[in-house]
């Protein structure tokens, strides 16, 4: 299974994000640092770990700080 | 049938501004309003007792209803910050309050979703032994336990207590209730070492994954539509989690009452301090549902007596 950024945007959209705009975020930035927060976080991994039926844990909140980070998380579980 | 007749709450006037610590936390003002949703938490004077608050509460009730002693049966005190370990909380007041000798007296040790299963089992204690009148209290003084520099923690939760009058006569019945524990994550809220941890990702990721469904399912069973629902009093969490549920159950905001800005998450108070105040709306069904510590949920719904 391979994801592309559509599918995270996509993702992202669905999340709730009230002061986001979704379309403007990019891909190689931090997501707290394009302004989610804490709790933006855990409702897009509830998101990510539903839609794929991966289970994030807590310590993956360290290497999954952008877009980009998500879709390579996503594939090498996919892969493995 | 047993049911629900009065609630009084008791909320301390002492209050913590979350506002002072914006820099500390490093969060905006937008976090603390739109997504923790609590400006100030309560708390309680420093030698204050679950018993006290939980008879600050009772008086309360006393001024909006003639209630005589000697005609209470059972008293239930729901709690995870007890007077003392022993004995139980619930005989202290005994003490204070002065029912008759064999009033049977009993704590429940449970968090967010105390409120909702001691009803549950105050109900069927009194209707197994015909029981006439019952007080249900809920009394959890967290500010005991908090480590004021524990960001997950200190914004959150503020004291307060809350008193139920249950009766053979009552203005709400308690209908089916539902009920769930995930035991794998016991440790998502936890005291430890003096003062409470709480994995906030964990709690979010068992309730969002429980409480839904289990709610369609409770409505199902009971043949009633969740439009038929007036109001749905939802564990004060935060308010990003109240906010999540009503996204998610795709429900009306103006039937999900959010209250907790001026006090915190009051864990097992929380609920029954809403509902003292929807009690006297036209309200025909309430739901009910608690979440929180064990990680356990409950989820009940009340049906307004109709006066013949």
């Amino acid at each position: 299974m391979m994801v592309n950024l559509n599918d995270i945007k996509s993702i992202l959209e669905n999340s709730n994000l009230r002061r986001i705009n979704v379309t403007n975020l990019l891909t190689d930035i931090p997501l707290v640092e394009q302004g989610l927060d804490s709790l933006d976080m855990f409702n897009v991994f509830l998101n990510v770990e539903e839609k794929y039926n991966i289970k994030i844990e807590d310590k993956d909140f360290d290497v999954l700080k952008t877009i980009n980070d998500i879709v390579a998380f996503i594939d090498n579980r996919a892969n493995l | 049938m047993v049911g629900i007749k009065e609630i009084a709450s008791y909320i301390p006037i002492n209050k913590r501004s979350n506002f002072d610590k914006l820099a500390l936390f490093n969060i905006d003002q937008y976090f603390i309003r739109e997504k923790i949703g609590v400006e100030e938490v309560t708390l309680k004077e420093p030698d204050e007792k679950a018993s006290d608050l939980c008879i600050y509460a009772y008086n309360r009730l006393l001024q909006k209803r003639y209630i005589n002693p000697e005609e209470i049966d059972i008293i239930v005190v729901v709690t995870q910050n007890p007077d003392f370990n022993i004995p139980h909380t619930s005989a202290i007041l005994h003490k204070k309050i002065q029912p008759k000798d064999n009033c049977v007296c009993f704590d429940i040790s449970l968090g967010c979703s105390g409120y909702v299963q001691g009803l549950s089992i105050i109900k069927s204690f009194m209707e197994a032994h015909k029981l006439k009148n019952g007080l249900l209290f809920t009394s959890d003084q967290y500010s005991d336990i908090i480590d004021k520099s524990d960001k997950d923690t200190s914004l959150i939760f503020g004291d307060a207590s809350a008193v139920t009058l249950l009766t053979d006569n009552p203005d709400y019945f308690i209908l089916d209730s539902s009920f769930g524990t995930s035991g794998e994550d016991f440790d998502a809220i936890i005291k430890k070492d003096m003062y409470l941890h709480m994995n906030g990702r964990k709690v979010f990721n068992f309730v969002m994954k429980t409480v839904p469904d289990d709610i369609k399912k409770l409505l199902s069973n009971l043949n009633i539509d969740k439009k038929d629902i007036d109001c749905y009093i939802f564990h004060q969490g935060s308010k990003f989690i109240i906010d999540m549920l009503t996204a998610t159950l795709e429900l009306p905001k103006e039937k999900v009452p959010f209250d907790m800005t001026h006090y915190g998450n009051t864990v097992s108070s929380s609920i029954p301090i809403i509902l003292e105040k929807e009690l006297n709306k036209n309200n025909k069904f309430i739901l009910l549902s608690g979440f929180g510590v064990g990680l356990s949920f409950a989820n009940t719904i009340l049906k307004k007596r109709e006066i013949a």
